[in-house]
């Protein structure tokens, strides 16, 4: 029986899709049998971030309606055995499925597969209720700004009052310089409001946008820290311990960076 | 008079708020050369005894030639009838404009000609009312901390025992405390009681809400900034006072 979890964060651009299609990337390398449904209606990106827009005939909105069965709505990635994305349907908005239809998406999704990643789109409405109603666990994403953690909040409130358990934490796009400078929010600045148990830490990374454009999610080859740090997170939802990623390491910089920090600390 | 002679002038001390006895219970003669926070202070400075008249007894308010605001009105409504639970009977004026205020309000335009006798039957049904009616809870305690978009609101006192995050509120008619991280809104004496306070454990909101006051926090300025404070309403003003004791009671 499949372990429904999904992404969400409330803001939007803060790497929910991203997030999605590289943790379904890493869990299937694993060898773990996954299906990455985007839940996101009307605003499809999931397929494009995985590189199956080409692929994609039915989504699910097909198949809730019957147009379809569900099988011949799956995408089934060729790159990794037992990656699947079941897509969203572009052409139409989020009231056209009900969170009882999402539940009963869900629950014929369940005995196929050992997890089923929904990735959420933002805001509070429809859609985010349409996608966590199927959902039992969640994936929190947050960057280190304060709107961004004001949201995750928000949501982190709602999903708790869905009973959604566990509810976990993602701090995404975390610049390590800016942190310690002091321009950025740290991690326990963070964790400290939101008081949930923090899944894990990916730093900034352009190699992200670089898969993104390439449809070709990072955990599927790439040598990153963000790759990484999902491969991390995939592992810690296999229940692993995998310690945290050594930041600091990111944030060794050139030599006029280190002079110009020096001058900044003499000024204090 | 030029307006800034206007904003220096101290309130006359000797402007009383005229009252009248009448048929119908009393009558209150407004004085126009107050503005209009003076007639508010000096309505809510009168004690809440003095406006108890017999159950079939009201008021009626003059506000002579003033032309009132909208904003006299609500604040009128909420501190002085809502708080103090009196009756108004009439609304009364010289000006065409706070007439029309008035009417639009649908509040009464005209003093009752003579008192009906109470209804028997009507009494009875509010003492019965009275006595099934469910306590309001003085006092609500959350044990955990609120999350952004969270409310509540509460006629007594609150009490978070947990944080108090960005985008959550808390509306009072009593106190509130806040025993971890005043990050979001607090409005204590929602409903224009002036005797609350706030405490936070650790104080980081840039705003406060007391009574009809509200008061702004820079953090850059403020000394208090994520200290454990009290914040009350001395006299109509805002005051923060830092919790400087903390150490001392470590130390016992």
């Amino acid at each position: 029986m499949a372990r429904v979890i999904v992404t969400t964060s409330g803001k939007g651009g803060v790497g929910k899709t991203t997030s999605t299609a590289n943790i379904a990337a890493a869990l299937a390398r694993f060898g773990k049998k996954v299906v990455a449904v985007d839940a996101d209606v009307g605003l499809r990106n999931l397929d494009v971030i995985m590189g199956l827009e080409n692929r994609v005939v039915y989504n699910f909105i097909d198949v809730i309606e019957k147009v379809c069965k569900l099988n011949q709505a799956l995408v089934k990635d060729k790159r990794v055995p037992g990656l699947y994305l079941l897509p969203a349907a572009q052409t139409r908005t989020k009231d056209a499925v009900t969170p009882d239809q999402m539940v009963a998406l869900c629950e014929e999704l369940k005995p196929e597969f050992d997890f089923i990643l929904l990735d959420c789109p933002a805001g509070i409405e429809g859609g985010f209720k349409n996608a966590a109603a199927g959902a039992d666990e969640a994936l929190v994403v947050t960057t280190p700004e304060i709107p961004s953690v004001r949201d995750a909040d928000r949501i982190i409130g709602m999903l708790e009052s869905m009973g959604k358990s566990p509810i976990r934490l993602i701090i995404n796009r975390l610049r390590p310089n800016m942190v310690q400078d002091g321009d950025m929010l740290a991690k326990d600045d963070i964790l400290d409001v939101l008081s949930i148990d923090l899944i894990g830490v990916v730093p900034e990374d352009e190699n992200v946008i670089r898969s993104t454009n390439n449809g070709e999610p990072m955990t599927m080859s790439l040598d990153s820290p963000a790759a990484q740090a999902y491969l991390n997170i995939a592992e810690r939802l296999l229940g692993r311990d995998v310690p945290l990623m050594d930041l600091e390491s990111y944030a060794t910089r050139g030599f006029l960076s280190k002079i110009k920090k020096f001058f900044k600390g003499k000024k204090k | 008079m030029p307006n800034i002679l206007k904003k220096l002038r101290k309130p006359d001390s000797r402007i009383r708020i005229k009252m009248e006895r009448t048929h119908y219970g009393m009558k209150f003669f407004l004085p126009e050369s107050l503005s209009e926070d003076e007639l508010l202070r000096l309505l809510v400075r009168i004690p809440t005894a003095a406006y108890k008249l017999p159950e079939e007894q009201g008021i009626a308010l003059d506000f002579l030639n003033r032309k009132c605001s909208r904003r006299l009105i609500l604040h009128m409504i909420n501190s002085i009838v809502w708080e103090k639970g009196i009756k108004i009977f009439a609304w009364l004026s010289k000006n065409e404009e706070s007439l029309k205020l008035f009417s639009a309000a649908g509040l009464s335009l005209t003093e009752p000609e003579k008192i009906a006798p109470p209804d028997p039957v009507l009494t009875e049904n509010i003492k019965v009312a009275e006595e099934h009616r469910e306590p309001v809870s003085a006092l609500k305690v959350v044990y955990n901390s609120m999350r952004s978009g969270q409310r509540i609101e509460s006629e007594g006192d609150v009490i978070v025992w947990g944080h108090l995050n960005p985008g959550a509120e808390i509306v009072a008619g009593g106190s509130v405390i806040v025993a971890g991280r005043l990050l979001g809104v607090v409005h204590a004496g929602g409903y224009g009681r002036e005797d609350v306070f706030v405490w936070a454990g650790c104080f980081e909101t840039p705003q406060v809400r007391i009574a009809n006051k509200l008061c702004y926090a820079d953090p850059k300025t403020t000394t208090c900034w994520r200290k454990s404070v009290l914040i009350t309403l001395e006299d109509g003003t805002p005051m923060i006072r830092e919790n400087k004791f903390e150490k001392t009671a470590k130390e016992i």
